[in-house]
């Protein structure tokens, strides 16, 4: 089963999924992690080391043709085999690319391929759950091309302007035949969960609670209670 | 596959030589940095300080989940640009350009949103459907922000989060420097490491750093990183509620006290880097060139 963690920029993607992998790996369920993000950073909260010192397929492998947007196609176990690092939570971690560089080749190239080939090649099963942190926004999603055996994990904070996203994360998901979409309303604090709840009516939400001790941190090996019990729900169906 | 023409844009590219003595030089600049940190509210902020300073500004959103429109709190339309101000070019990959016809002070003054005094607002549009279409005005949109430069306005670029947006290389065609925005984590400190990396590679080192939300301590890292960067430290804009209770309650961001001096100050500093670059020798891009 493949899950993809989605969202605006700064609501927490990068947090919600490391709280799911370890959440997952801690009730015995087999977990790959991809990092999708060209600026990725998922390494630092599942205790993966320095993101910046550790491999990224697209950096290492050059483009098949000078000025096209392809790269060979990658295998499963090549990926894992050759691209996976271990991490402090116990789930192997795919980064998929890495901006180094300015280059003439057009924003589609280059890392975002590298990205759908992965998350293309790793689908998961019953027994592995593959969990993707895409980039913020929503071309990664569209470029994933989710259907009806995955699940969208679309991360909001109560900004208009991240449930505006949000809304259409939903709507887009729902045109692309995923059956499967919830929202984790991330960073709360008072009377906010109400502004979520009224933005997103008829939404399956996962509300979390604004952790000051998550602000601005790097949330390694952090597991808030709401994500343990998702990872639980996840873990459940993928049986 | 056909082959990626970002040529198109680099084909706009002009060097303005310094202005005359007694002529504002005007601020280009683009806001950079992790999702999140605050590029759109400073955007936002920014542009509605140089309006109370009497400037006209040019403000554009190049996010394609866009929020500036919100928070300046424009008054008719989204600023996007209609398909007939686009023509299309075959033989590139993106094939679409701004209409010759069309001059960019003409496609400003008809399509983009009006914000308040003195502020325009011109954007890509959101990304609304599994088909969208926004790539036939992205390139378009881009060239306007290019060439548009009329005496008297500045030019505010919000930015996509993260660092695909300096990725191409296209940046320097609408805009003199970037801003490296942070809010002083370590994960939007280490996105700033990788904005000056990918800029300086451009030979277009950053205007500087900014701090957003900021405290004394982070006040203190940011220059800290500012000075590792060795780029300019721009200022620090300090945490203000109000700021975030308008991203939540969807009110124009208008601000206030402590946060709109820090503001005034980013202006004067980034008018000041403007006016440097300037004076700089244009740069040279080489067909084919991989930096």
């Amino acid at each position: 089963m493949r899950v993809l963690v989605t969202g605006k920029g700064g609501v927490g993607k990068t947090t919600v999924a490391s709280a799911l992998c370890a959440a997952l790996a801690d009730a015995g369920v087999d977990v790959v992690a991809i990092d999708a993000d060209s600026s990725p950073n998922l390494a630092l909260s599942l205790g993966g080391g320095h993101p910046d010192g550790l491999p990224a397929v697209a950096n290492l492998t050059p483009p098949r043709a000078a000025d096209g947007c392809d790269s060979d196609p990658l295998a499963a176990p090549e990926i894992i085999e050759r691209y996976a690092v271990a991490t402090r939570v116990g789930v192997p971690l795919v980064q998929t690319g890495r901006i180094e560089r300015p280059s003439q080749r057009c924003l589609c190239c280059g890392s975002h391929a590298t990205a759908r080939q992965v998350i293309a090649a790793l689908p998961g099963d019953e027994r592995q759950l593959v969990v993707s942190d895409l980039e913020p926004g929503l071309n990664d999603l569209l470029w994933a091309k989710p259907g009806p055996g995955d699940v969208v994990v679309a991360v909001t904070d109560p900004s208009q302007k991240a449930l505006e996203v949000t809304r259409r994360t939903l709507s887009i998901a729902r045109e692309l035949g995923v059956t499967r979409a919830l929202v984790v309303a991330n960073k709360l604090r008072e009377d906010e969960p109400e502004v979520v709840r009224a933005a997103l009516p008829d939404t399956q939400l996962v509300e979390v609670a604004y952790h000051p001790a998550l602000d601005r941190s790097t949330p390694d090996g952090q597991r808030p209670g709401e994500i343990r019990l998702l990872a639980r729900r996840l873990a459940a169906e993928g049986d | 596959m056909m082959r990626c023409d970002t040529e198109l844009l680099r084909s706009e590219v002009t060097y303005s030589p310094a202005k005359e003595g007694y002529r504002l030089v005007s601020i280009r600049v683009a806001l950079c940095g992790k999702g999140g940190v605050g590029k759109t509210a400073l955007a936002t902020m920014l542009c509605g300080v140089l309006a109370r300073a009497g400037r006209r500004v040019l403000a554009c959103d190049f996010d394609v989940n866009p929020g500036l429109d919100h928070s300046l709190g424009s008054l008719d339309a989204n600023g996007r640009l209609p398909s007939q101000a686009v023509l299309e070019q075959p033989g590139s990959q993106y094939g679409f350009a701004l209409h010759p016809e069309l001059s960019a002070s003409e496609a400003v003054q008809r399509f983009a949103a009006r914000c308040g005094e003195g502020i325009r607002l011109l954007s890509l549009g959101a990304i609304g459907s599994a088909h969208h279409d926004l790539a036939i005005t992205h390139y378009a949109v881009r060239q306007v922000a290019a060439s548009f430069d009329e005496p008297g306005w500045d030019v505010v670029v919000d930015m996509e989060a993260g660092t695909k947006d300096l990725y191409d290389g296209s940046y320097i065609a609408f805009v003199d420097l970037a801003v490296l925005v942070t809010d002083g984590s370590p994960i939007a400190d280490l996105t700033c490491r990788r904005l000056a990396a990918i800029a300086r590679a451009q030979q277009r080192p950053p205007a500087g750093l900014v701090l957003n939300r900021a405290d004394a301590v982070r006040t203190e890292q940011a220059r800290q990183l500012a000075r590792d960067l060795d780029v300019p430290f721009l200022g620090a804009v300090p945490e203000d509620d109000a700021v975030r209770q308008a991203d939540v309650a969807v009110a124009p961001l208008a601000p206030h006290g402590a946060t709109a001096a820090a503001v005034g100050v980013l202006a004067q500093r980034l008018r000041e880097q403007c006016a440097r670059a300037a004076t700089q020798p244009p740069v040279r891009r080489q067909q084919g060139e991989r930096s």
